[in-house]
């Protein structure tokens, strides 16, 4: 999957390319610079002692990865695993991961005046892992903070 | 050399240098082997203390003999198998050795195309036996 990454418009307002995904009912985007595949969700191995948002590990390609419960992370309920869930390798700095999503949507560029600040009552555990909010296509989109999920997965 | 231990649901890697012994066990109240030196031992079920929902039905157990200073655990899993392939153990990710509540994952080896956690018995055996002596303490 080919990602284009960001470009700016006349305004200089930056337009920003992600892939969609869903969680429960809800859409969130994942900056597209940082994904690096897509594939259908198979079982992973449990880690003894793990966390419940990094529960286990895949093998992609020779390369171990934590499997990231993106649910949990954004403190989602937990889900059972359907035809549409997916892993989502994401890449960010040193660290590589496989974020469990329920169904991956489609890749869409997203016009830089289409954002603005996540809503101000959302929970700030919640809230840290959001950059921002956006109507796109008549639905309200959550673009996703990798750095801050990293640093959140990160803490004890 | 590394030994696959199975339990009712997983599979892991275990060193075989950190086994002392392996023995036959059946689902018994005593156990008393010649070679345990006056050591008073501990049994644990290895499936369920690392995960609540692996719970092996089997009579027929196999014991891991893992001696500490005073005590020895034997750790009891559904079978196990030599490992002669030389495949390298590669580390965990740091994202999630970070995170391990206790530090008894320590890597992982690819077998049949699927990943499988390594084992640090001894780390186990020592928790094991603080955990007792933390109860013991409390009671």
């Amino acid at each position: 999957m080919t990602m284009t990454g960001m470009r700016s418009d006349s305004a200089g307002q930056t337009d920003q390319s992600v892939l969609l995904i869903r969680l429960a009912d809800e859409v969130y985007a994942l900056p597209s610079s940082y994904v690096r595949e897509v594939g259908r969700y198979r079982a992973f191995t449990p880690v003894p002692g793990a966390p419940s948002t990094i529960p286990g590990i895949i093998s992609q390609r020779g390369v171990i990865l934590p499997v990231v419960d993106l649910r949990l992370v954004l403190g989602l309920p937990t889900a059972e695993t359907s035809r549409s869930t997916r892993l989502v390798t994401v890449a960010y700095e040193d660290v590589d991961m496989a974020l469990l999503v329920d169904a991956v949507i489609d890749l869409a560029v997203v016009p830089g005046d289409a954002f603005g600040q996540p809503p101000a009552g959302l929970d700030p555990a919640r809230a840290r892992l959001l950059r921002a909010v956006a109507l796109h296509e008549d639905q309200t989109v959550a673009l996703l903070d990798v750095g801050e999920i990293v640093a959140a997965l990160r803490e004890a | 050399m590394l030994l696959i231990v199975r339990t009712a649901r997983h599979r892991y890697i275990v060193r075989r240098e950190d086994v002392a012994a392996l023995r036959a066990f059946t689902r018994i109240a005593s156990y008393h082997q010649p070679g345990d030196e006056g050591r008073t031992s501990i049994i644990v079920e290895l499936g369920p203390l690392l995960d609540p929902a692996d719970i092996s039905v089997m009579q027929r157990r196999h014991a891991l003999i893992i001696p500490l200073r005073r005590r020895t655990i034997a750790l009891l899993v559904d079978a196990v198998d030599n490992l002669v392939d030389h495949a390298v153990v590669q580390p965990l990710p740091p994202l999630l050795r970070e995170r391990l509540r206790e530090p008894w994952a320590t890597g992982v080896l690819m077998v049949d195309e699927q990943p499988v956690v390594q084992l640090d018995v001894r780390a186990i055996a020592r928790s094991i036996l603080l955990r007792r002596a933390r109860d013991a303490e409390q009671k």
